[in-house]
């Protein structure tokens, strides 16, 4: 399955907010739509980082999230991002230095789906 | 859904198991322990789940503190009882790879603690991941 390419894997419901929103609405917004990543978005549309699940533990470790702390303040800026046709091959090399969240973007760099863990682990238990 | 068990690398016919790719040694917090070291301890070890010396299959996971976070707890004055996930499923080291993977998709979890009469380890879908790509 190494040359399965991420668009059969990939979500497609991506999950967005804006910069400028404060800790508890990005924890709120993801455990209520049970997503592992949120993109955030510049008010143009165009992707200015990721959040995950890491994130937070990173922001709870060092920070007080009730102090209001902003999105762009705690968000993971060296986003990797894949294409669509890259292969589940290619995914090793971010994988193993702990990407869990790989935004899927279109030729012209706007963000078409996500490829994460889960989705490998989904697709693993499908074909095996 | 084809599936060439010949191709290089990610290997279906090597019956890869638990033991053989599950995260060791388990890393373990206290129930009475604040959010916060929980945080400290999975930043530090640079992993996603911790079990819970409560007894009862708890963990504490990367969501449970997403959830505090959610809730506006004070991550100081909020136990790891608090906000823990009770009653996991768990997995044993011989399971194969791919029922591991079935399971985590069935339960919609990320984390299972790997049980050989005591906890043993931990397998999340990272693990997976790193061992499919």
């Amino acid at each position: 399955m190494n040359d399965v390419p991420v668009d059969r894997l990939m979500s497609t419901d991506l999950t967005t907010i804006e910069r400028g929103a404060d800790a508890a609405d990005a924890a709120k917004r993801m455990r209520d739509t049970g997503v592992g990543s949120l993109l955030v978005v510049d008010p143009d549309g165009t992707l200015a980082g990721l959040i995950t699940a890491t994130d937070f533990v990173a922001l709870v470790r060092d920070n007080d999230p009730k102090d209001r702390t902003p999105v762009e303040a705690f968000m993971t800026t060296d986003v990797v991002a894949v294409g669509r046709e890259d292969t589940v091959a290619e995914l090793a090399e971010p994988t193993a230095h702990g990407y869990t969240h790989l935004p899927v973007t279109d030729d012209r760099g706007e963000p078409v789906g996500m490829v994460s863990t889960t989705d490998l682990t989904a697709y693993l238990s499908r074909v095996g | 859904m084809i599936c060439d068990n010949t191709q290089r690398g990610m290997d279906l016919d090597d019956r890869t198991r638990v033991a053989d790719v599950m995260s060791t040694p388990l890393e373990t917090i206290g129930g009475d322990a604040p959010v916060r070291d929980a945080a400290r301890l999975m930043r530090d070890e640079n992993i996603s789940a911790l079990v819970v010396t409560t007894g009862g299959g708890c963990i504490v996971t990367q969501s449970d503190v997403v959830a505090a976070v959610a809730e506006g707890r004070d991550p100081e004055a909020t136990t790891v009882r608090d906000v823990m996930t009770e009653d996991v499923e768990t997995v044993t080291p011989d399971l194969m790879l791919e029922e591991v993977a079935a399971m985590m998709t069935m339960y919609g979890v990320k984390h299972l603690p790997v049980v050989d009469g005591d906890y043993v380890g931990m397998m999340s879908s990272t693990d997976i991941a790193e061992h499919i790509s």
